[in-house]
């Protein structure tokens, strides 16, 4: 078995398709790019700055409140965000308010915590940028497969709303708005599980579904 | 009639996690789920749906306070959730396994639900029937998706589709039936009106 110590964002057992913990996002978000665009920008900015604020006032929160103080900084950090892109794209932030409260949630449910424990500060701004790349990464290549096939266009966020590319009225069906509907994207992400288990495997010999396994 | 109408919405059309995917690590990651297990999050639901309409309505909102909404829900719906681990535990005389998923707000089914009841109650007795909507849902996902999760066990099915992906799968084709029977119970139900 091969060593996988340094393949934790993306092949450990903290790896975002391993333990799912942005699920609720990768799900409800990639139905639009445009709504991706957002959710992506807005993570990118979140878990860094949360992170680093976080570890750079660590000795300053009493242990005892430590969780409530995380989940205050980051809900605080992502109204901020919320209201500064509600200026150039207004009804895409209005549309993504939903998922946008939902930010808050994947950063405190992912692995943040031990990196936000276990490392320096640089460090902890580095992992938590390549936690926030590898969620984006997922989310638009789900994007790109769920927005064609369900709306037979791309879209970006625009000032009146989303901006759409490439319409293509063919491919948008009733069979082909599946893949854009709640079904389409659990049904989607289980087939991804079950290849990211198969490839993991070859990689680095882990169980295609050990005890542990999820 | 509305306040009939409201549950069906919360519970099927609004549900949390065939919707929208909220609480997949309490419907499919726990181990050993059963229907006891299910109690805490169901209460949460439905207690942070109906104080957080009270919070927002009769107390945020009357101060001016209503912006707030957006980094008060997530910690708001946390507490609730926390809080309710505890209250279940002393009732039912046992200890708190781990506080962990009360602090993700049960995977946000929590939140899902305080979200819903603001956006869809118009009144006290509305925000009750929207929350016990949004409980019944999770509660009625949870029966079904152990009932799958026992048949799928012994099924077989190819190693890597085992478990998480296999249940995915058919949380997907629930998710379809679901919209459908929404669509159909909504169609009937506005033809009647």
């Amino acid at each position: 078995m091969k060593d996988d110590r340094n393949a934790g964002l993306f092949w450990g057992s903290e790896g975002q398709l391993s333990s799912l913990s942005c699920f609720v996002l990768l799900f409800a978000v990639t139905s639009r790019m445009a709504h991706t665009i957002l959710i992506s920008i807005v993570i990118f900015l979140i878990f860094p700055i949360t992170s680093v604020v976080l570890k750079s006032s660590t000795i300053l929160i009493p242990p005892r409140h430590d969780f409530f103080i995380r989940i205050i900084v980051v809900s605080a950090l992502t109204a901020i965000a919320s209201r500064l892109f509600s200026i150039p794209w207004p009804l895409t932030v209005r549309d993504c308010a939903f998922y946008l409260g939902a930010i808050p949630l994947c950063y405190v449910s992912g692995s943040y915590k031990l990196r936000f424990e276990s490392t320096s500060t640089l460090s902890t701004l580095v992992l938590s940028a390549k936690d926030a790349l590898v969620f984006s990464t997922l989310a638009f290549a789900f994007a790109l497969v769920r927005e064609p096939f369900g709306y037979g266009a791309l879209s970006v966020p625009g000032p009146d709303g989303v901006v759409e590319f490439f319409g293509l009225n063919a491919v948008s069906n009733l069979g082909a708005r599946f893949a854009s509907a709640g079904a389409g994207a659990f049904i989607l992400i289980g087939y991804i599980v079950a290849l990211y288990r198969k490839i993991r495997f070859r990689l680095y010999g882990k169980p295609l579904c050990g005890d542990n396994e999820q | 009639m509305n306040i009939l109408f409201l549950p069906l919405l919360a519970g099927i059309a609004g549900n949390s996690y065939l919707q929208f995917g909220f609480g997949i690590q309490e419907l499919l990651f726990r181990k050993n789920p059963s229907a006891k297990g299910d109690v805490s999050p169901a209460l949460a639901i439905f207690l942070t749906g109906l104080f957080s309409w009270i919070l927002f309505n009769y107390i945020v909102s009357p101060l001016g306070l209503g912006f707030m909404e957006a980094f008060l829900l997530i910690p708001f719906s946390i507490a609730i959730s926390v809080l309710t681990e505890h209250m279940v535990s002393r009732i039912s005389h046992t200890e708190i396994a781990s506080l962990s998923t009360a602090r993700t707000a049960f995977d946000g089914l929590a939140y899902a639900s305080a979200f819903l009841t603001l956006r869809l109650s118009s009144s006290l007795f509305a925000a009750v029937a929207v929350a016990l909507g949004s409980a019944f849902g999770f509660l009625v996902c949870g029966i079904m998706l152990r009932a799958l999760r026992s048949h799928l066990d012994t099924e077989p099915i190819p190693r890597c589709l085992r478990g998480i992906p296999s249940l995915l799968i058919a949380s997907g084709l629930i998710s379809l039936i679901a919209s459908f029977s929404a669509t159909a119970v909504f169609a009937v139900w506005g033809g009647t009106q």
